[in-house]
């Protein structure tokens, strides 16, 4: 049930900053059996976690991944959607253009496309799951700049944290704003972090590391809690939120003068 | 009906100032003035917020919070008109605090040595606990921001006004509050001091369900404003008192 007494790792390095990593050992607190192996970066705090790759295209969805207010379906909108509006609050203009990574089964690209200053909205995913003639297969990224990128609880999927990171800032621009949502690691015992026993979480980020992958891509970033994170996904859930440009970041945070949370779905049902 | 006749507001200059019954309110900025209203001078009775002998106040944990966004030693402490707070000995006992002064004001009490005036040296670290609500004046509000240090950080906490209906608000009726400020009004003077601004909730707020308590972050350097973001990537809200 404890963390096991970390060791250092022989040969690894962190796969955001090359730093010496630790290895750790966890098993989960509660009655199922999951257990965990992770590199522990001494310097950004990274965590890579190890032999927990999914592959969706051959194992399909998970249940959490489906279901729930968090995936928008046909008449309310999850919270991709939310996550635009976040976005809109930090850029000017209309006939937006929004790129959503990691799709899936969502219905939000509809809900997003209603917006009044949204003109178009592309998907990208391992698959075209709604036949969306708007779609981009993910090595294909890069091709186009979007104005807002969004990627909802997509990068702790990330196999490759420096390339995958480089491909999502790819699709920005000069004013772009991307807002991505994940939980962060906080250093408290993982035995009671479930985030990194669910199948395919491979990568469980720090503010740090974070940071660190932001300024290899020249990149600002901050970070914002959303309402989901008060009711059902925990304090470690965090909105990511950057750009190249330092402004719209600051305009931001006018935002959050008036709004104690990030918009996010409202969750109300009990843990 | 016939359009409520409109004043110059003090902070963004626009022909905005709408009078109301108890304040007169900016529709272009959002600040808030009572501009009649003759204030009580700082609370003097230790409270939770003041902190006791017992338990730790807001300003020991507003001041620690900026401590270890600063990540360096030997910072000093301005406490803006600081009242009987208790907190003093903790906040002097943060490892990296090494000073820690009383920044007076009209209307300012304070309970302990050394005083000292705006304008009259920089700080690190400028604790404005409850004390914005006291400033109406641009001037005033720039002159405690020119004390903030070239890495250094002024962390104040209040009640913004929201865009909601403030009629009822018991912060504005206060004896202690003579303007509520507004993220934007509070952004101009910044930005007029070459600051910059961020916000966010402190733990009360959730806690105890004050919808428009913030802390209100002043900076300069991008080095504080990536400690200020890496700090709340680890915690989702700001650390304050114990709610009662």
């Amino acid at each position: 049930m404890t963390i096991d007494f970390p060791i250092r790792s022989k040969d690894n390095k962190c796969v955001v900053c090359d730093d010496k990593v630790t290895h750790l050992s966890a098993s989960w607190h509660g009655k199922t059996d999951a257990h965990m192996h992770a590199n522990r970066c001494n310097a950004c705090g990274f965590l890579e976690v190890l032999d927990n790759p999914w592959l969706y295209q051959d194992e399909g969805f998970t249940e959490n991944s489906t279901s729930g207010p968090r995936v928008g379906n046909e008449t309310t909108p999850g919270r991709e959607y939310h996550m635009c509006q976040t976005a809109l609050t930090a850029i000017e203009g209309n006939d937006l253009s929004v790129f959503i990574l990691g799709s899936g089964l969502s219905k939000d690209y509809k809900h997003i496309g209603a917006l009044d200053r949204i003109s178009e909205v592309y998907v990208s995913d391992y698959s075209n799951f709604h036949n969306n003639e708007n779609f981009i297969a993910i090595e294909d990224q890069g091709k186009r700049k979007f104005d807002i990128v969004l990627a909802c609880e997509v990068v702790e999927h990330f196999e490759n944290p420096k390339n995958d990171w480089a491909l999502l800032a790819s699709n920005l621009h000069e004013t772009s704003v991307f807002v991505l949502s994940t939980n962060l690691y906080d250093d408290t015992p993982l035995e009671k972090h479930w985030y990194v026993y669910i199948p395919g979480h491979v990568s469980y980020h720090t503010g740090a590391a974070i940071q660190e992958l932001c300024r290899q891509n020249d990149l600002h970033v901050d970070f914002r809690f959303p309402l989901v994170g008060s009711q059902t996904a925990g304090p470690r859930k965090r909105y990511i939120i950057g750009s190249k440009s330092d402004k719209a970041l600051r305009d931001l945070s006018l935002f959050f003068a008036d709004n104690m949370f990030a918009p996010s779905e409202n969750d109300q049902r009990k843990k | 009906m016939a359009e409520p006749s409109k004043s110059e507001c003090p902070i963004c200059h626009s022909q905005t100032m709408v009078k109301k019954p108890a304040h007169a309110v900016c529709t272009h900025c959002g600040f808030v003035t009572l501009p009649k209203k003759t204030l009580q001078a700082a609370n003097t009775q230790p409270n939770a917020r003041l902190g006791t002998e017992t338990s730790a106040g807001r300003s020991f944990e507003m001041a620690r919070m900026a401590a270890l966004i600063c990540q360096r030693y030997d910072l000093s402490v301005g406490l803006h008109n600081p009242g009987m707070t208790k907190d003093v000995e903790r906040i002097s006992k943060i490892p990296m605090i090494s000073e820690v002064a009383s920044l007076l004001t009209e209307n300012g009490v304070t309970n302990f040595d050394p005083k000292f005036q705006p304008g009259d040296r920089t700080f690190d670290i400028i604790i404005m606990n409850e004390t914005l609500q006291t400033i109406r004046s641009k001037d005033r509000l720039a002159s405690i921001l020119k004390d903030v240090g070239p890495d250094g950080l002024c962390i104040g906490s209040t009640d913004l006004n929201d865009g909601s209906d403030i009629s009822e608000s018991k912060f504005l009726n206060s004896r202690f509050t003579g303007a509520m400020w507004s993220g934007k009004s509070l952004n101009i003077c910044a930005g007029e001091a070459d600051l910059f601004t961020d916000f966010r909730v402190p733990t009360i707020a959730v806690k105890n369900k004050y919808r428009r308590k913030r802390y209100v972050f002043f900076y300069k350097s991008s080095k504080i404003e990536n400690a200020i973001r890496l700090y709340f990537s680890k915690t989702p809200h700001a650390p304050s008192e114990r709610s009662q």
